[in-house]
């Protein structure tokens, strides 16, 4: 097997990279250039709405960038996890920008755009034939939570990706995907071990962030037949032994396997080695294929409409009595709006609006805090009904010590309240049985 | 490694670097002085996962065989039960201690903290022993 290179550009298309890092990283004869573009931590508010974490004309430039070094290089370009989501409604988005950008650019290629949408119906006779479990949301799916969705996806694995790559495309958009899977995808269709392509995946997907110094940035990997070599883009930044081993710790719970929709990979028997300054060589991934193809899906459902409000307050009168204050606003809302559905939260910052409950220090009297005031209701105007309510009851509450008698708080804004639009909660988080690797993932392809 | 890596013995005597007098009279540091990275992030909605990771092997096996962070002292000093608390792991190849706690979303509101990436600062300051012999608690 001949040497594979992939250049991961950043950890998530959106967040940019150094342009000499870019550069230089193409000097090094990349095979593939490879980027995540989706995550689920911002919350189920991007997959309910159709919208995207970044603003359109980031994307494009970061994409426009992306296009040119790919025609440049004369190498394919794989984007995963489609403006932040990975639904229907972000792959076309992000189909569209990469439309305009040829057009502008007078480029010309076969383009592949996946789905990875989840037909609700496919859902529910799974939950029926009992192939649906929870992953770790804490609630069983029903058919009700399916009904409610806004829209169902599943994470693909490689496969999808590696057949749009056997069509012809050269440029690939796909929905939803695991992240090391994307990244994965051209090394296993090129013949690699797909352990060490997705444990090579898993790292690259986070951009240069396993470097030192860290950061959103090029990064590139090799895959040889028994081992990969990390390697950051910028000359400024090195794969370290600790960078490269400290990745495997991040944002998952088992440092020691990776799980996916076809296996496990094993990363027990890992072996990392500094071959210079600025590589590591990583050996000994092994698959754990399972019997049964598992899919993780990811759901949202609307939960109202939010108006929020920010205040401050510096009088130590109040913020000693601040618990007193919140409860008896709470109560004053849920008598005049009550049983409407409604919701309402203060998070007390420079107290333990960060962690809460978990706030070891919450005792402790701050000289000043600020109040965010949170309203959810079923329509927009009715939440930002509540959080004016809110916000005028907390100016002019009497509360016990009080000495000011003008105005309880501070408001930076006017008009004090923002109204925020929907609120969306996760309604699917769960695994589920596919028939294929491919059944949920539709490939369409055009010649731009 | 690198050269100019902080070494362990050297904190635990040097008052500059925040060591601290222990009951028994012996010198404790906080984690802060020990680990290069304290972080806590998303490991998935339900979940985050914190992870403390020492510079190098001798400081990461002495703050194992201290036992700061065991299920039981993560639980006490978070206040939650043990059962919040779904893994604890030492991870030798990274020289580090990772740990992931459970969480629930609210129903509207979610969350404050949607990364869970605020969630670690307790950790800096939670004293680790290390006077006495450090090698013989090692396994």
């Amino acid at each position: 097997m001949e040497a594979i290179t992939v250049l991961a550009p950043t950890g998530c298309l959106g967040c940019g990279w150094g342009d000499a890092a870019l550069k230089r990283g193409l000097t090094l004869d990349p095979d593939v250039i490879a980027v995540d573009a989706g995550s689920s931590d911002s919350g189920p508010y991007y997959l309910g709405t159709g919208k995207t974490l970044f603003p359109r004309p980031v994307l494009k430039k970061q994409l426009r960038d992306l296009l040119i070094a790919r025609k440049q290089n004369k190498i394919p370009l794989i984007v995963g996890s489609a403006n932040t989501a990975g639904g229907k409604p972000h792959v076309d988005e992000l189909v569209d920008i990469a439309r305009e950008i040829a057009r502008e650019e007078k480029h010309h290629f076969k383009m592949a755009w996946i789905y990875a949408d989840v037909p609700k119906d496919r859902v529910k006779q799974a939950i029926r034939s009992r192939q649906i479990t929870d992953f770790e949301a804490g609630f069983p799916l029903t058919a009700k939570l399916v009904d409610d969705s806004v829209g169902i996806v599943a994470q693909m694995g490689y496969e999808p990706i590696a057949k749009a790559l056997d069509g012809g495309a050269d440029v690939i958009i796909a929905g939803r995907a695991c992240d090391d899977h994307a990244i994965a995808a051209y090394p296993v269709y090129r013949g690699g071990d797909p352990a060490l392509s997705i444990h090579m995946g898993k790292i690259l997907e986070c951009g240069a962030f396993a470097s030192e110094p860290f950061g959103m940035d090029v990064m590139l990997g090799t895959l040889e037949k028994d081992h990969f070599v990390l390697e950051p883009g910028s000359l400024k930044r090195r794969a370290t032994l600790q960078a490269v081993g400290g990745h495997s710790l991040y944002e998952r719970e088992d440092p020691f396997s990776i799980a996916g929709p076809g296996g496990t990979v094993d990363l027990r028997n890992c072996e990392y080695e500094e071959i210079d300054r600025r590589r590591v060589r990583v050996s000994g991934s092994k698959m754990e294929s399972s019997k049964k193809y598992i899919l993780k899906l990811e759901g949202a459902k609307r939960a109202g409409f939010r108006s929020s409000a920010m205040v401050g307050v510096r009088c130590p009168t109040l913020i000693v009595e601040i618990d007193w204050v919140i409860a008896e606003l709470k109560r004053h809302a849920n008598h005049v709006y009550g049983g409407k559905d409604i919701a309402t939260r203060f998070l007390v910052y420079g107290r333990d609006a960060v962690m809460g409950e978990l706030e070891p220090m919450r005792d402790r009297v701050p000289h000043e805090v600020g109040v965010l005031i949170d309203a959810a209701a079923p329509t927009q105007e009715l939440a930002h009904e509540i959080c004016n309510f809110l916000a005028l009851e907390l100016q002019h509450i009497v509360y016990p010590g009080q000495l000011n008698n003008a105005c309880n708080v501070a408001f930076a804004h006017a008009p004090r309240e923002v109204d925020a639009g929907p609120l969306y909660s996760w309604s699917v988080y769960h695994l589920m049985e596919a028939k294929s690797a491919t059944e949920f993932f539709p490939i369409h392809m055009d010649r731009i | 490694m690198e050269k100019d890596q902080p070494q362990l013995e050297a904190k635990g005597v040097n008052g500059r670097t925040g060591a601290q007098p222990e009951n028994d009279a012996g010198v404790s540091v906080p984690l802060s002085q020990l680990a290069s990275v304290i972080r806590s992030k998303l490991a998935g909605p339900f979940r985050v996962t914190f992870d403390v990771i020492f510079k190098d092997p001798a400081t990461y096996e002495r703050v194992v065989a201290a036992g700061v962070l065991t299920k039981e002292r993560i639980a006490k000093l978070y206040g939650v039960p043990q059962s919040q608390i779904s893994s604890v792991f030492n991870v030798p190849m990274a020289y580090a201690i990772k740990f992931t706690m459970k969480r629930e979303l609210d129903p509207f509101f979610a969350t404050s903290d949607s990364h869970g990436a605020q969630q670690h600062a307790p950790l800096l300051t939670v004293l680790v022993p290390v006077k006495g012999s450090p090698k013989a608690r090692v396994k």
